[in-house]
């Protein structure tokens, strides 16, 4: 692989972090607050307890691969067919991830700015990034996460330091919302939430130094349940009924609250451009990660032809006549349960991984 | 190097995409509303609003009379129509440029359309982006449209600082309240609690706000007077400055003048025994005396003493009166009451079980006021 393929500590913790940053943009904390109402809050802190786990679980399964993604270890488990299947699969949930990404926030910035502009304008926009972007490599996509993602962290951070006067006890109450059940049974599909942890049975290739995938995948995901976190508070202390009503995207509404004196009003402009570009950037890394996949499954040394290929097929995609109720349902559904059966299918790999790797050093051993 | 030519190229082309002005919003041609009012149309059940803009005109414009209602700055037109985007397409027919709500600083919308209801209004305004999350929303006693006409003839050069005027004294005199679209829209939308607005009448050739109108989910149920608004202040923590006049304990027919302001956050506690709410309230003031009779001795601890407890009376009826005022007369929970008792409720069900929206009605109120006179003024003794 070429060094522009190769990327370091930090640029691999900023750019797995960009993608729940893309996700709070795309209305993650509210199908959270829909699942779990005021009980969101010490859900989203047991959630992460499981997800933390998870992390480290993950992290310790890989210690035996030291360059080795999920596609690999599926080889390594099941040979070619089992490598093509897990491959396939998770080329699905990508672009299932990139569709879904580039359809609601084109939708998104339809309605809010570009009502009187033809759909595939926006699309194109958005596909023509993540394409250029992918030509160029993955260090540049990785620099230019690096230079976006802090001004949208702190974005996100403005947020909620403006709600931050309100703050009163009494918007987290019901502190178990629905009910004990619901935030600790049902509560536990709100999982999907951590969809960075797929970005992790990926990452480990890419890193410069593979012994820094620990620190990478612990850093990333704690700052990311922190974001999700201070987001799904500044909601729920900003629309008291959150859970009872229903948003286009409720950060927009969040950012359109905002305002410091007569100054400084109308934020969302400005949110809007940030959140444009790191939408950007999150698509180019779901790109490159689907060619990395083909590639790999097709034996091919020219990644190229897959960039123009995802991009044809998502533009061809994209101008599918799809209405807001069926966007909701594959981004409230659909990708719900297709994330969390890529959690365990991705664990299952990894578990059969390390037995099939410690029973053939155990034969080599005797040997 | 080839590469890096074609990408640079492309990029440089797709610049000219971002530049396009064919549907750029200009000054030129859009027409900038002030304010916006709505009426409900008595007359036709069928169109039920009646829909007034009122527009800045531009210097030329007013110069040369522009087909206006009248010789000020601004114009205003009305029509009636079947919901608000309507109202406000026949008006783009109507005028030769577009309506623009972005400097949009009131709305006033009149009573009679308020007791029936201003949820789709407030909704549909939510969905026009250019609508500003902080413009003042006024309920007029009489109809909106002569709200803006007033406003238009008023002789105030920029319309939209009258209607500051009228909100933003709440911090200097504790009559007014600050209430803007997105506080009502998020506390009509709340399904814990009520609302409230600035309640205003047509006085002559003014405006002047008369009190709160009081709102029971989307729909106004009442309103009550401009001195309330200090209950309410004192209530939410919102209060910075106000006067009260109270009897002087030390003088027959004299009055003391107090500058009232908050010292500390009031506590509010709910406890529901017996299908019945009690509500403490403890509220801390602090005062100044700002002007007082002939022969009062501002040092002596025990005359202060005096003037506190009078204070404290004071304020615990205005306060006591107005919060049986709206719980009894109009069953609306402006302060959000159910939301402050969902603390003490580890599930929704459990909260829903109490049934507050049921038993608010029959809430017994305790408050207690506690007067801190800090200070006089410049004087020592009178």
């Amino acid at each position: 692989m070429k060094n522009n393929y190769k990327i370091g500590k930090t640029e691999a913790i900023f750019a797995i972090s960009i993608v729940m940053v893309n996700r709070i943009i795309l209305n993650l904390p509210y199908s959270i607050l829909e699942n779990t109402g005021t009980g969101s809050v010490i859900n989203l802190i047991y959630i992460g307890i499981i997800g933390l786990l998870f992390v480290l679980l993950i992290n310790k399964m890989f210690k035996a691969f030291p360059s080795s993604d999920i596609v690999d270890l599926a080889e390594f488990c099941g040979g070619n067919i089992f490598k093509t299947i897990i491959g396939i699969f998770f080329v699905c949930l990508l672009f299932l991830t990139l569709f879904s990404t580039v359809i609601d926030f084109t939708n998104l910035l339809k309605i809010i700015y570009f009502h009187r502009s033809p759909v595939i304008f926006i699309v194109l926009f958005f596909i023509l990034a993540l394409l250029i972007s992918n030509l160029i490599g993955l260090r540049s996509i990785a620099k230019t996460i690096s230079l976006i993602l802090p001004f949208t962290v702190i974005s996100i951070l403005f947020s909620f330091g403006a709600v931050f006067d309100s703050i009163s006890i009494d918007s987290f109450t019901p502190i178990l919302g629905y009910g004990y059940k619901n935030v600790f049974v049902n509560g536990l599909t709100n999982l999907f939430s951590f969809s960075i942890i797929i970005f992790f049975f990926f990452f480990k290739p890419l890193l410069k130094n593979s012994f820094d995938f620990s620190k990478v995948t612990v850093i990333s995901f704690i700052i990311s349940w922190i974001l999700l976190l201070l987001t799904v508070l500044s909601l729920l202390i900003a629309f008291p009924s959150i859970h009872s009503s229903s948003n286009l995207n409720f950060l927009y509404s969040l950012a359109r609250k905002i305002e410091l004196g007569n100054f400084l009003q109308r934020l969302d402009a400005l949110f809007i451009i940030l959140w444009i570009l790191c939408v950007f950037s999150y698509l180019s890394i779901i790109t490159f990660l689907i060619t990395t996949i083909l590639k790999k499954l097709t034996l091919s040394t020219e990644r190229n032809m897959f960039s123009y290929l995802v991009a044809i097929i998502l533009l061809g995609l994209s101008l599918f006549p799809i209405n807001i109720a069926e966007i909701k349902f594959i981004q409230g559904t659909i990708y719900k349960y297709v994330i969390l059966s890529s959690f365990t299918i991705g664990i299952l790999v990894l578990i059969v991984s390390n037995v099939k790797f410690k029973y053939t050093q155990k034969v080599g051993g005797k040997k | 190097m080839i590469k890096k030519f074609i990408i640079g190229f492309v990029l440089i082309l797709f610049l000219f995409t971002l530049t396009g002005c064919y549907d750029a919003n200009t000054i030129e041609n859009s027409y900038y509303i002030v304010a916006l009012g709505i009426d409900l149309n008595e007359d036709n059940p069928d169109i039920p609003y009646h829909i007034s803009i009122q527009i800045a005109k531009n210097k030329s414009s007013s110069e040369s009379g522009g087909g206006s209602s009248q010789s000020s700055a601004y114009s205003i037109y009305s029509v009636d129509a079947e919901s608000l985007n309507s109202g406000i397409s026949i008006l783009n027919n109507y005028l030769d440029k577009k309506i623009n709500l972005s400097h949009c600083s009131a709305i006033i919308l009149s009573e009679s359309l308020a007791r029936r209801g201003i949820g789709d209004i407030l909704k549909a305004l939510s969905n026009d982006h250019e609508v500003r999350p902080n413009s003042y929303i006024l309920i007029s006693s009489n109809k909106a449209e002569d709200v803006l006409d007033k406003v238009a003839n008023s002789g105030e050069e920029f319309s939209s600082r009258f209607y500051e005027y009228i909100i933003n004294s709440f911090d200097y005199t504790g009559y007014s309240v600050e209430t803007t679209f997105n506080k009502i829209l998020s506390e009509i939308n709340d399904t814990l609690g009520d609302t409230i607005a600035i309640y205003t009448s047509v006085s002559g050739d003014s405006i002047q706000n008369q009190g709160l109108a009081i709102f029971k989910d989307d729909r106004m149920v009442g309103h009550t007077s401009a001195i309330d608004s200090i209950g309410y202040l004192l209530l939410v923590n919102k209060l910075e400055e106000s006067n009260i006049t109270i009897t002087n304990p030390l003088e027959d027919n004299s009055k003391i003048d107090l500058e009232i302001g908050i010292m500390k956050d009031c506590n509010k506690d709910v406890e529901i025994i017996n299908n019945t709410p009690y509500i403490d309230i403890d509220i801390h003031v602090s005062a100044h005396i700002a002007s007082s009779g002939d022969n009062f001795d501002y040092t002596s601890s025990e005359n202060i003493h005096k003037v506190e407890e009078i204070a404290e009376k004071y304020i615990k009826n205005l306060i006591t009166d107005f919060l049986y005022k709206i719980s009894k007369e109009y069953d609306a929970d402006i302060f959000n009451f159910e939301n402050l008792y969902s603390t003490k409720c580890l599930t929704n069900k459990e909260l829903e079980d109490v049934h507050f929206d049921k038993i608010y009605k029959d809430s017994v109120f305790n408050v207690n006021v506690d007067v801190s006179i800090s200070s006089t003024h410049l004087f020592e003794k009178e």
